[in-house]
């Protein structure tokens, strides 16, 4: 596959919450989000195959689509991180996310446009070594209580594409 | 009277952003900065409110009786647009 092809998007719709401190189902004129709230550190995860065409050297990007729920000012912080759970050696009971990797971004000027933000993913650790054909699990969190993060009420995220980098 | 705990009022300020009813333009600071000089408004204030209220009512009310009169009054005030 190509620098720049699109691997994989997710909607709302797809996100799967965690036990705890999940973002919420809205929407917004239709369109399906996920609200991210201001204060506490909230998360939604999403799985998928990463295509068998991954060429597995560049890496990946994700871009996040998110809009304020109210607010026409300040940054968000978001944080993604990656698990893949390889063939007959990862529980999906135990295995953990690799580090965090984070991007601080200004809300778009009007309350219901998107700003897009993208965060870099080297190809292997950085990605939990991520394969062509392999299972992986994506979490997405609002890292509200960094000092980044200055943009009141929620935010609402409206769709994650990897791309190829 | 005390002014709130730093922990109430951060609960209160990540309350209020949750109502999403805030002027667009303020960031988390500024609505921060709203609840704690509200609240120290409050507190050296709060003897002027007992002391306007009817001597009957101050006399047998108790604190919290005093504090929800204050409350629905800005309460009514508000649904009421003055």
């Amino acid at each position: 596959m190509a620098s720049g092809d699109t691997l994989a998007y997710f909607t709302a719709a797809d996100g799967e919450p965690p036990a705890s401190d999940f973002a919420t189902l809205d929407s917004r004129n239709v369109t399906l989000v996920l609200d991210y709230d201001a204060a506490t550190d909230e998360s939604m995860e999403f799985g998928g195959v990463m295509p068998r065409n991954y060429a597995g050297t560049t890496g990946i990007t994700v871009t996040l689509g998110f809009a304020a729920t109210t607010a026409t000012t300040g940054n968000v912080v978001w944080n993604v991180a990656f698990k893949s759970i390889s063939d007959d050696a990862d529980d999906l009971d135990t295995k953990a996310f690799a580090a965090v990797n984070a991007v601080t971004k200004t809300t778009a000027t009007a309350s219901g446009e998107v700003a897009y933000t993208t965060i870099t993913f080297t190809d292997g650790a950085d990605m939990d070594s991520v394969t062509a054909g392999e299972y992986y699990r994506m979490i997405v969190t609002r890292d509200a209580n960094n000092g980044s993060d200055t943009m009141a009420g929620d935010a609402e995220l409206v769709f994650v594409e990897i791309q190829e980098t | 009277m005390a002014v709130l705990s730093a922990t109430e009022r951060a609960n209160l300020h990540a309350r209020f952003m949750r109502d999403s009813d805030f002027p667009d333009n303020n960031e988390k600071q500024d609505i921060r900065d709203a609840v704690d000089d509200g609240d120290v408004w409050m507190n050296s204030n709060f003897g002027q409110f007992t002391a306007a209220l009817p001597v009957a009512f101050r006399s047998a009310s108790n604190a919290d009786q005093r504090r929800k009169l204050f409350n629905d009054l800005a309460l009514a005030r508000k649904e009421a647009g003055v």
